[in-house]
């Protein structure tokens, strides 16, 4: 695998930082582009650091960690958080300081933003099922597990806890 | 701008959000509600939701860009930098501990059915915290009608293909238009 300088990463990761606006996650296509598709960075390994953030609490950006690793060593990881931070900082003090002057336009979605982020969840859970494929019965599982939340409210690391250890029983045994 | 919270509690408590919330921003709802709003009293949940709002504005990460608001509303752009520090951090070292001590073979082979069964349980997340906020327990049966039925043509909107930049866009302006608050009646105010 060829070198990637820390410049590079740094670069890569504020473009793929830049590109998630409105929600994407505009790091895997640019991440894509830059280094799988010229054999930089080894497909599986570009899946592989995807794939844990799964298993991984918190946002899923954390993922450039390993593509930094993979890259670069320790460097790359610091550049790559880096340059996953400072536009994200500077994005959220400009919106800020906007919010102050958009007192008005504030509080005319505020009635309906619970509607609209109840649907844009709902959307996230949709595009998250949908490539799963999901069997019946796991279909029935997704059905209980929103039930129980939806209605108890419970703290949602012991819903995970939970499918950690149902995973882990049926990987064993599988 | 003066800050309200110290630095390393800003940093501490979203390093907390960070390494207890799974399934993204939207899984994690309730728990930013319960801990933002209700245990520090850093927001009010008005200004939890126009934050969640206002995230997906933000050219970054969604997730990240939430913590961020929070941080600058509580400590400027220190406090932005603590937030969203603190907030990728615990993912960032479980991912770097993954790629370093686990092989790729073993996340596609012996340990598929374990992510597959955490996919399962954060979609079941994901449409719990989605009924949670469509409930609209504050508001009258007329105004909750309404929002379901924005809710169900945002989401079809997007399930057909609608940028969700604009599918939200456009629900705003017909909630705005729709469920403006007359003559003394209670928004959706969960909360306060």
């Amino acid at each position: 695998m060829d070198a990637v300088s820390v410049v590079e990463i740094f670069s890569v990761m504020v473009l793929g930082a830049l590109l998630s606006f409105g929600g994407g996650s505009g790091q895997i296509p640019v991440i894509q582009g830059r280094w799988v598709e010229p054999g930089l960075l080894a497909p599986e390994l570009f899946s592989f650091a995807l794939a844990i953030t799964y298993l991984a609490p918190g946002p899923r950006a954390g993922f450039i960690a390993g593509i930094g690793y993979y890259l670069a060593g320790v460097p790359g990881v610091a550049a790559a958080m880096l340059g996953l931070i400072v536009p994200t900082c500077l994005g959220a003090g400009a919106v800020s300081f906007a919010l102050g002057r958009m007192e008005r336009i504030v509080a005319l979605v505020q009635p309906s933003s619970g509607y609209v982020i109840g649907a844009l969840i709902a959307a996230a859970a949709w595009g998250t099922a949908v490539p799963m494929r999901l069997a019946r019965v796991e279909v029935a599982a997704v059905g209980l597990i929103a039930a129980v939340v939806g209605w108890r409210n419970p703290d949602p690391v012991w819903v995970v806890m939970g499918a950690i250890a149902v995973g882990s029983g049926w990987a064993w045994i599988a | 701008m003066r800050r309200k919270a110290p630095l390393l509690a800003i940093f501490l408590a979203l390093v907390r959000t960070g390494s207890t919330t799974f399934g993204g921003m939207w899984a994690a709802t309730q728990q930013l509600e319960k801990d933002l709003v209700l245990r520090r009293s850093w927001l009010s949940a008005e200004q939890l939701r126009t934050s969640i709002v206002m995230a997906t504005l933000i050219p970054a990460p969604r997730f990240l860009a939430f913590g961020g608001l929070v941080g600058f509303r509580m400590g400027g752009w220190l406090g932005s930098l603590a937030a969203i520090t603190g907030l990728v951090l615990p993912a960032s070292l479980l991912v770097l501990a993954g790629v370093r001590l686990i092989s790729p073979e073993l996340l596609g082979g012996p340990l598929a059915p374990l992510t597959r069964v955490i996919g399962i349980a954060v979609v079941g997340l994901l449409f719990g915290n989605a009924y949670h906020q469509v409930r609209g327990k504050r508001d009258d049966r007329r105004r909750q009608a309404i929002g379901r039925l924005l809710s169900a043509a945002i989401f079809t909107a997007i399930v057909v293909g609608m940028p969700l930049i604009g599918a939200a866009f456009g629900g705003f302006v017909l909630g705005a238009l729709l469920l403006r608050e007359q003559g003394g009646a209670r928004g959706h105010a969960k909360g306060q």
